[in-house]
């Protein structure tokens, strides 16, 4: 899956920076709405560039602990390794989501209608089963 | 007994690989975060 738009982590840095700089000015608390407003970019794009780093340095030690089972064979280690991917394989899956529900209005709360339509009672188990996948989804943290 | 250390020998080459694999995957997947425009 391609996240275009979503995550340009260098354009992100470049972002941040500037808005550090615009901190930087004597009359920024002036303006204590486009401060706040400033504070709150910021602090967002901070978010997910550490995170992103975070899940960097991750696969960077996961990398070296296999190489170090490859020459030094460890069971214990490997079982370890083992439970630190997928952990780290799920924080991925979460991350990822998180970048795509990014946007401005992401946050926002939506209107969802299903109409099963032509089809009888097949087409509204079909709805049915629909709004229960939906429901469900809405238990992942990304999605509330 | 030499069958059975040798199969727990593979069976530990299986993981490795598989282990790798899944490597692969997140560090693909890690780029495309970054390079996606």
């Amino acid at each position: 899956m391609t996240l275009g738009g979503h995550f340009d982590l260098e354009n992100k840095e470049i972002r941040i920076q500037e808005l550090e700089e615009l901190m930087t000015f004597p009359d920024f608390w002036d303006d204590a709405q486009g401060a706040q407003k400033v504070i709150n970019e910021m602090n967002a794009l901070k978010s997910i560039v550490e995170e992103y780093r975070a899940l960097e340095s991750t696969q960077e030690n996961l990398e070296m602990t296999l190489e170090l089972i490859k020459e030094m064979p460890d069971e214990e280690l490997q079982e370890d390794l083992g439970n630190e991917l997928k952990e780290f394989t799920n924080k991925l899956s979460d991350f990822e989501l998180q970048m795509l529900l990014s946007e401005e209005y992401d946050k926002h709360n939506a209107i969802l209608e299903l109409h099963p339509g032509a089809g009888g009672t097949e087409s509204q188990d079909w709805g049915s089963i629909c709004y229960v996948c939906i429901k469900d989804g809405q238990t992942n943290a990304a999605l509330k | 007994m030499r069958m059975k250390l040798r199969k727990s020998e593979e069976q530990k080459m299986i993981e490795i690989a598989t282990v790798r694999n899944e490597l692969d995957r997140t560090s693909g997947k890690l780029n495309d975060f970054r390079g996606s425009l």
